[in-house]
This record gives structure tokens, C-alpha cells and sequence, in this order.
């Protein structure tokens, strides 16, 4: 990546950053909610993954990268 | 009536004085009626830019407070007919010229004029909203630094709250040979991560900074000339040419060129 691109996605993260104040507590935030509802259906075994980078609509894309086991099934969580 | 366009970035030190003084010149150019006001109230420096700091004897605040008449304050450019300039007071009070007052100075100018520009102070705070009450389409200025990007996406987000009938950036001090070596951003990426049209890009132009310092921004044929000159055609016809300061280097005697000043 040449120093022009690395400024551009530096200057994407700036901008989300002040627009969701802080980004990183941010992210921990919804890391945090979905761990909780994806805990209900599978055991989460590693730490979440989020990406995410706003689009020229400037419409946040979402990547969400989950590790689980023991899905249960629809009888055990009855 | 007159268009009136105020001309802002959030961030100081980008050019909007600059940009401004340019910009009214190439509109008188094209024979516009055309009135620069300096809505920097208290660190007014379009006087100086314009060179017109000697016959500075009545300010805006000096009309408002009816100390003289606007046509006691307005300075006349002594190369173009057409344009004027009304500076600001370097002591008045920033609290004591209102929105409202500011707003009124306007419409008792705008039949006068067909362009009306507003060189609006750096910041968001009183000054921002008492020039931009003044204003019906805004132009905001910045340049490729990250710093000056972020300070006008800020701006973008108020001035959407004003209702103007448009708004569009201008990209300053655009380096034509990092941008093509990729160590810079282009304007037209920057415009692309403000989501907000380019109306024009300004390359960095050593002269525009010596010939500002002598008061002479009007009277040289250098590239930043020919990059305002754009703008006012896009302002004018409504479309959008835009320079390309990549265009100086490109080619076998662009790369010379490239190489030399990299050498230097």
C-alpha cells in the first residue's frame, strides 16, 4: 500500500472516529452485544473480529468474523 | 441580486483568504459586479492580501454601528473596476457584530453586486455562524493534509444544517508530483470521502505566496491563477472543469522536471 492509500484509510478511520466519538470503545461495545446474543445459540470461542469501513454512499459495510462450537439445537434452547 | 457564497474550512491556514481575494478577482475579470467581504472580524487580513491596507479608513463594523455609510467603507480594487472590498475591523468586538446585523448588511448589498463573497473566519464558533447566515451557497476550502480534511468534514456537517442552496469543496496547495508518485491524496479522492462535489483544485503555487505577501495577488500569470480562473467558470456556468496539477509532470520533460525539483 503506497503512502497515498495508507493516508486515505487513515483519513476514513478520522472521520468514523469522530463520527461514532470513540472508535475503539465503540467497537467493544457491539463486540460485546453480539457475544451475548451469539452465546445463546454456540459457545464463542475467540475473541470477536469487527471490521468495518464506510462505502462513497457513505454506508458502513460490516465484517463480522465469529469462532464458535456447541451449536445448540432448537430443542435445547426451548 | 447577488449570489452569495461564503467561503469557509473549519481549519485556519488553508488559503480561504487567499482563495477568496482570487476568486472575486476572476469574477470581475469576467465582467461581474463582484464585493469580497471580510467577515474575520478582529484578525482581518483580506486588506493586506488585496494590498489595499492604506486606504482602509471605515470598516464593516464601522456601518453597522452607523459610524458611515457602506459606500463611506467599501474599497474600490485599483486594477478592476468591478470588485470591492469591504474589510473587517482589527479591534471591533467579535460579539458585538450579530448574525442578524451582519445578515442585514448583506441584503442592503446584494442589488448592488452579482457575486457576493464571504471569507469566513476559521473555527465553528460565533464568526462561522454570523458569516455563513449571510450566505446562500458555501464553498469549503481545505487542503490534502488530514488535519484540515477532518476540520472541514466538521464544517460540511453544520453547514448542511443551514439550508444553503449548495455546497462544494475546494482542494488547495494540491502537490501535482506527490500525487503522482502516490504520496498524496488527489482531490478528487478527498472530495470522494467528503461525499460532497469538487467545484475546484488549487496546486501550490510558490508565487501566489510571494505575490500575496506584496499585496499583488491579481497580477501574475502563475498556475494557481489559471486553477481560480476554473472555479469562476464552474461558478458561472454551473459546470465543473477542474485543473490538473499532475499535468505539469507528466511526460518526459514533466518527469525532468519531477526529478530536478526532487533534486534541488
Amino acid at each position: 500500500m503506497n503512502n497515498k492509500n495508507q493516508a486515505l484509510s487513515r483519513l476514513k478511520r478520522v472521520l468514523l472516529q469522530d463520527k461514532v466519538h470513540s472508535y475503539e470503545g465503540f467497537l467493544r461495545v457491539i463486540k460485546g452485544d453480539i457475544y451475548t446474543l451469539m452465546s445463546c445459540y454456540m459457545t464463542v470461542k475467540e475473541p470477536i473480529d469487527i471490521d468495518f469501513d464506510v462505502d462513497e454512499e457513505g454506508d458502513c459495510n460490516f465484517c463480522i468474523r465469529v469462532r464458535a462450537s456447541n451449536l445448540k439445537s432448537p430443542k435445547t434452547m426451548i | 441580486m447577488a449570489r452569495k457564497i461564503v467561503l469557509t474550512s473549519g481549519k485556519g491556514g488553508v488559503g480561504k483568504t487567499s482563495i477568496s481575494a482570487s476568486l472575486g478577482i476572476s469574477l470581475a475579470n469576467r465582467n461581474n459586479r463582484c464585493l469580497i467581504i471580510d467577515a474575520d472580524v478582529g484578525l482581518n487580513n483580506l486588506d493586506v492580501v488585496m494590498g489595499v491596507e492604506n486606504q482602509l479608513v471605515y470598516d464593516m463594523a464601522d456601518v453597522i454601528s452607523g459610524k458611515c455609510t457602506i459606500s463611506n467603507a467599501l474599497i474600490q480594487d485599483k486594477y478592476n473596476a468591478g470588485l470591492y472590498i469591504l474589510p473587517s475591523s482589527h479591534a471591533f468586538n467579535d460579539v458585538q457584530v450579530s448574525a442578524a446585523e451582519f445578515r442585514s448588511l448583506i441584503y442592503r448589498l446584494e442589488d448592488s453586486f452579482d457575486f457576493i463573497l464571504i471569507d469566513c473566519p476559521a473555527g465553528i464558533d460565533v464568526g462561522f455562524h454570523r458569516a455563513v447566515s449571510g450566505a446562500d451557497e458555501a464553498i469549503v476550502v481545505t487542503t490534502p493534509h488530514i488535519s484540515a480534511i477532518r476540520d472541514g468534514d466538521k464544517v460540511l456537517s453544520m453547514l448542511a444544517s443551514y439550508g444553503l442552496n449548495s455546497i462544494s469543496v475546494i482542494v488547495n496547495r494540491v502537490r501535482g508530483d506527490l500525487v503522482l508518485q502516490g504520496n498524496m491524496m488527489s482531490a478528487e479522492d478527498i472530495a470522494k470521502v467528503l461525499r460532497y462535489p469538487l467545484i475546484g483544485v488549487v496546486p501550490e503555487d510558490d508565487n501566489l505566496t510571494i505575490y500575496s505577501q506584496l499585496g499583488r495577488i491579481g497580477l501574475n500569470a502563475h498556475q494557481s491563477r489559471i486553477a481560480v480562473d476554473l472555479i469562476a467558470d464552474n461558478i458561472l456556468s454551473g459546470k465543473t472543469r477542474l485543473y490538473d496539477p499532475t499535468l505539469r509532470y507528466k511526460g518526459l520533460i514533466g518527469k525532468l522536471k519531477m526529478w530536478l525539483e526532487k533534486s534541488i
